[in-house]
């Protein structure tokens, strides 16, 4: 089994829901933690525990932090918070120290990190200890390198926590921005998650309608890092060092790789969507996960 | 006739020879005089001079500035470079001051084409009060469907390309993409090479010359420029502002483009390439292509 911690700002695109939906889908995957971020994070905190609840998992959740780093934020997305109510709610607050130690355990002991959302989090974890010199593979959805001056959202929101992140020496492999637009689902696909009776998938489904009622997205940029996780080899990836433009006036937030063989940081450039969005259904819509 | 001031890097790249041979060969356009941009640019000015005399003219030329504006240089070394130099004695030096005094003289309703460093159109246009007219300016700089990528003319100088963009002067751009998209066919060489004026002989010449040290590079960014002055049709124009990131420190230089349709400025986002190349052909050599 592979322990994975999740950072995530489920509640904005429904794309985070599905992606904690196919992690709690795959046998091979267990959820050692999870932390939201941005904004409203005791509220993202409930959604997770909805998620989880559905089988029966109960793993540490805290609420991250509400604000950023950047000091040139974008001002509409710090008003921004959840679409959807979590179908409970637990009143709690964010808990940082909680976040923090959570994030140091990761570092101590998981396999694998995902961030799909600001690297806010991540960033002050870096920043209280520097030390990476044990650090879980990490793969983050973050970026873009081939669509020209697209600011990420993930980048974007907290260019500054991101440039902690990038400049640290982890390696990262990044899931950007066009890899969610070449996933996007079909009417097709959707009407066959529909269908889908397990508990996960039932859970999911409800925050779908939810956020159907103000959005129609369906790309699928965040559950592909967990199909780069299990299936590495439908992915195309370039390496190479990737940095983003914290100084720019017409440029802030955008990324660039500058390829070269030793690089620390992986993008994928290209994937085989089909196989992608085929396999990812055919996990969220089984009855049994193993 | 609509007048037409040149300013140029010629000497580095081919196309700036085939822009140049174009002008020469459009009976609409007067060329009333020629600067150039970027290092050697005395050097440079005996190749346009060259040029000219191929076809009996002799528009007043003079050496623009050697540097740039900008603080962060990029290619401080490729100041020193030119690629095919003229092969006689050189009779121009540097005289920023002359350059300055020509392009000061287009009128409003003239046409300025800078196809290299943007350097002496912005101090032209820092000379003048913002609020006086300054003519319609057709530049080769700048990318905007590559992702990354910072586009020559505009590294070269992006203090000088920023005073350009951001002064509301109505500017078209021919951007880089445009340049891999109209690259010569060797059967557009072969009509070059075939024909036996003074002026595409010496195209040709300077062709394989350039050749010796990038084989085969044929793309035509800066020709476009007078296409787009003849033949607007021929291009996807985009209208808005572009502008030029300073401050980045990975995308210092690079170019960004926001639709409007009240800007001032227009971007070729497309060409139809063979029409664009049959043209520039069809010119240079007098002569219509055989079918």
């Amino acid at each position: 089994m592979i322990s994975v911690h999740l950072d995530t700002d489920i509640g904005d695109d429904i794309d985070d829901a599905f992606c904690l939906a196919l992690l709690l889908q795959c046998p091979e995957l267990s959820i050692q933690s999870i932390t939201t971020v941005l904004n409203d994070t005791a509220h993202r905190a409930d959604m997770c525990r909805d998620l989880c609840s559905a089988t029966g998992k109960n793993p540490p959740i805290a609420a991250g932090s509400r604000g950023v780093l950047t000091r040139r934020p974008v001002e509409w997305a710090m008003k921004r918070n959840p679409y959807h109510s979590a179908l409970r709610r637990t009143e709690a607050k964010s808990n940082m120290p909680e976040t923090l130690e959570l994030l140091a355990a990761v570092r101590r002991s998981a396999d694998v990190l995902l961030t799909i959302g600001p690297m806010t989090n991540l960033a002050m974890s870096l920043v209280a200890d520097p030390d990476v010199s044990r650090f879980p593979r990490y793969i983050a959805m973050a970026g873009e390198v081939r669509t020209p001056h697209h600011g990420e959202w993930n980048i974007r929101v907290d260019v500054d926590a991101a440039a902690v992140v990038l400049d640290s020496p982890i390696s990262i492999d990044f899931i950007p921005w066009r890899i969610g637009i070449d996933t996007k689902l079909t009417d097709a696909e959707q009407a066959e998650l529909d269908r889908a009776t397990n508990p996960v998938a039932k859970v999911l489904n409800a925050f779908r309608q939810q956020f159907k009622k103000t959005d129609k997205r369906q790309e699928m940029f965040d559950p592909m890092t967990i199909v780069a996780l299990l299936h590495d080899d439908w992915f195309t990836w370039q390496r190479g060092t990737v940095a983003v433009e914290t100084r720019g006036d017409h440029t802030y937030g955008l990324t660039h790789i500058r390829p070269h063989e030793d690089g620390r940081h992986r993008v994928a450039v290209g994937v085989d969507a089909q196989k992608a969005k085929r396999w990812m259904l055919d996990r969220l819509c089984a009855e049994k996960t193993s | 006739m609509i007048d037409v001031h040149l300013d140029t890097d010629i000497g580095d790249d081919i196309d700036d020879v085939f822009c140049l041979a174009l002008l020469l060969q459009c009976p609409e356009l007067a060329l009333s005089g020629v600067t150039t941009a970027w290092g050697r640019t005395g050097e440079r000015c005996d190749i346009v001079a060259d040029l000219c005399s191929q076809v009996a003219l002799a528009p007043p030329i003079a050496g623009g500035f050697a540097v740039p504006m900008a603080s962060r240089r990029f290619h401080d070394d490729l100041l020193l470079r030119l690629i095919y130099p003229f092969d006689g004695p050189s009779k121009f030096r540097t005289d920023a001051v002359e350059a300055l005094r020509l392009i000061t003289a287009v009128p409003e309703d003239g046409v300025i084409l800078t196809i290299g460093a943007m350097t002496n159109a912005a101090a032209a246009m820092l000379a003048r009060d913002k609020r006086e007219p300054f003519p319609r300016i057709i530049a080769m700089a700048g990318e905007f469907q590559r992702y990354g990528h910072i586009e020559f003319n505009i590294r070269c100088d992006p203090e000088a390309a920023h005073v350009c963009f951001s002064r509301g002067t109505p500017i078209d751009v021919i951007p880089w993409s445009i340049g891999p998209a109209t690259k010569l066919l060797p059967s557009d060489i072969d009509r070059i090479r075939a024909s036996d004026t003074p002026l595409c002989r010496r195209v040709f010449h300077y062709l394989q010359s350039f050749w010796k040290h990038v084989p085969n590079k044929t793309n035509m960014y800066d020709p476009m420029t007078v296409v787009a002055l003849l033949k607007p049709e021929l291009f996807d124009w985009k209208r808005g502002h572009v502008a030029i990131e300073l401050r980045g420190e990975h995308t210092y230089g690079q170019t960004t483009f926001r639709e409007d349709p009240g800007g001032p400025h227009r971007v070729a986002f497309g060409v139809q390439a063979e029409a664009a190349n049959a043209f520039l052909i069809d010119r240079l050599t007098g002569t219509e292509a055989k079918q």
